[in-house]
C-alpha cells in the first residue's frame, strides 16, 4: 500500500488534482476577476462557466416564473416571426433555407440550440441587420427569432417598423400595445424609444426601436412562443 | 458570450459612471417623484422580466444562486441601490445594500469595473440593453426630461462595461 502511494502515478494524480483546485479556487477570486480573467481564458483551460452549461428545461423553468407578466389573455392566431412561423419551422429546413439564402450562420448550443446569423440583409431593403438569431425548442421547433438592426437613419427605420407592422397587423391585427411614433421627428430626440407588442397567451411580437445617441436608430424585434 | 454579457449590463446600467458617489435624498427627486422604493423595485423588476424573456439572455440567470455566481436577491438588491442613488435617493454606490431580503449586514455590491471585468461585454449587448433599459423607463412613465437627466449617467458606463470591441 505504502509503495502505491510512493508510486509515479499516484503522486502524478494528487498533483494534477491540487493544481486543478486551485486553479478552479483562484478564478472565483476578487484577484482574478480584477486580473480580468475573461470567460474565453476559463474554458481555454476547461474551467467553463456553468451559465453555459444551463439546460434548456432550466431555462424554461426559469422563464416559468416571469412569463405570467407578458401573457395576453388569448391564443395567437398564428405565430409569425418574419419569414418564418413558430411552432411550425424546425432546424433543418431553417438550415436549409439559410443556406440557401447565403447567410452567414453558425449553429451553437446555449442552453438552447440556436443558430446564429450575422450582418443579414433585410428582404427588400437597404439595410443590414447586426444579427439574426434562431431558438430551437427540445423537439428541435423554431421557438423565437430575434433580430436586431442598429445606425440606421430615422428615415430607413421607420419605413422597416411601417413594414414589419404591416406583416403583423395582416396576420394578427391590432397591436396590444403601442409607445412612441415612427417620425423623423420622434426619433431625433436621443433615447427617444417607441414600442410596438402584440401579446397573446402563448405568443409575443414586441418590436423596441430607440433613438441611441451618435448611433443612429436601433431595432430590437423578438418574435417568441411562451409556452 | 452575448448571454453571459447581458446580466452584467443589467446589473451596471442604472449606476454612475464614477464609482464612488454620495447623495441626499431631497425632496423634489426623481426618486421621490417617481415613487420611493416601491418605484425602484417596479422599474429593476420590469427590467428583469424584460430580459429574462428573450430565451437567449435567460440562459445565464439559471446560475444565478450557484457557486461563485450572486443569487437573484443580491443582484436585485444591489440594482434596487444602485437605482436609488441614480435618481437621488439615500445611499452610496458601490455600497452595502439592505433591500429585498437581504441579510442584517446587507449585501455588498462592488464598483461597476470590477463587476463586468470577467463578462466579455461587447457594444452591440451594451445597447441591446440601453433599448430595453430605456423603454422600461418611459413606460413605467418616467417624464422624457427626467430620462435625458439619467441618460448620460447609463451610457457613460459603457468604457466600464464594454470589454469586447468586436462590433463598432
Amino acid at each position: 500500500m505504502k509503495e502505491f502511494f510512493r508510486s509515479r502515478f499516484c503522486r502524478g494524480v494528487l498533483g494534477f488534482t491540487t493544481a486543478t483546485l486551485l486553479i478552479v479556487a483562484f478564478v472565483h477570486t476578487e484577484i482574478a476577476k480584477k486580473l480580468s480573467l475573461s470567460p474565453d481564458v476559463l474554458a481555454w483551460i476547461g474551467v467553463a462557466c456553468p451559465a453555459s452549461l444551463a439546460t434548456s428545461a432550466q431555462v424554461d423553468e426559469l422563464r416559468q416564473e416571469v412569463l405570467s407578466d407578458l401573457r395576453g389573455k388569448e391564443k395567437a392566431p398564428s405565430y409569425p416571426a418574419l419569414d418564418w412561423s413558430l411552432n411550425r419551422a424546425n432546424e433543418k429546413g431553417l438550415l436549409r433555407q439559410l443556406r440557401m439564402k447565403q447567410f452567414d450562420c453558425e449553429g451553437k448550443i446555449k442552453s438552447y440550440r440556436v443558430i446564429e446569423c450575422k450582418r443579414v440583409p433585410a428582404k427588400n431593403e437597404n439595410i443590414i441587420a447586426d444579427k439574426l438569431i434562431f431558438v430551437m425548442d427540445e423537439d428541435q421547433k423554431l421557438m423565437a427569432v430575434e433580430v436586431f438592426y442598429r445606425q440606421l437613419s430615422s428615415q430607413y427605420a421607420i419605413r422597416h417598423l411601417q413594414k414589419v407592422f404591416t406583416a403583423l397587423k395582416k396576420q394578427l391585427g391590432k397591436p396590444s400595445y403601442q409607445m412612441g411614433s415612427w417620425t423623423p421627428d420622434y426619433f431625433r430626440k436621443e433615447m427617444n424609444s417607441s414600442i410596438l407588442e402584440y401579446k397573446y397567451q402563448d405568443y409575443l411580437a414586441k418590436v423596441t426601436a430607440t433613438r441611441l445617441p451618435k448611433k443612429g436608430v436601433a431595432i430590437y424585434e423578438q418574435y417568441l412562443l411562451l409556452r | 458570450m452575448f448571454k453571459v454579457g447581458v446580466l452584467s449590463i443589467i446589473s451596471m446600467i442604472f449606476v454612475v459612471r464614477a464609482f464612488s458617489y454620495d447623495l441626499d435624498a431631497s425632496s423634489g427627486s426623481l426618486y421621490d417623484k417617481y415613487g420611493g422604493q416601491a418605484g425602484v423595485q417596479k422599474i429593476v423588476d420590469e427590467s428583469v422580466v424584460a430580459l429574462l424573456a428573450d430565451p437567449t439572455v435567460a440562459s445565464y440567470y439559471v446560475v444565478i444562486g450557484q457557486s461563485g455566481h450572486d443569487t437573484a436577491d443580491r443582484l436585485k438588491s444591489c440594482l434596487d441601490l444602485q437605482f436609488t442613488v441614480l435618481m437621488g435617493g439615500l445611499g452610496k454606490y458601490p455600497g452595502v445594500s439592505h433591500y429585498r431580503n437581504a441579510p442584517k449586514r446587507g449585501y455588498t455590491c462592488e464598483n461597476m469595473k470590477v463587476a463586468h471585468s470577467d463578462l466579455g461585454i461587447n457594444n452591440q449587448a451594451f445597447d441591446q440593453f440601453v433599448m430595453i433599459l430605456g423603454s422600461v423607463l418611459q413606460r413605467a412613465g418616467v417624464d422624457r426630461k427626467d430620462v435625458d437627466i439619467l441618460a448620460p449617467t447609463l451610457l457613460g458606463l459603457r468604457s466600464d462595461v464594454v470589454t469586447k470591441t468586436i462590433l463598432p
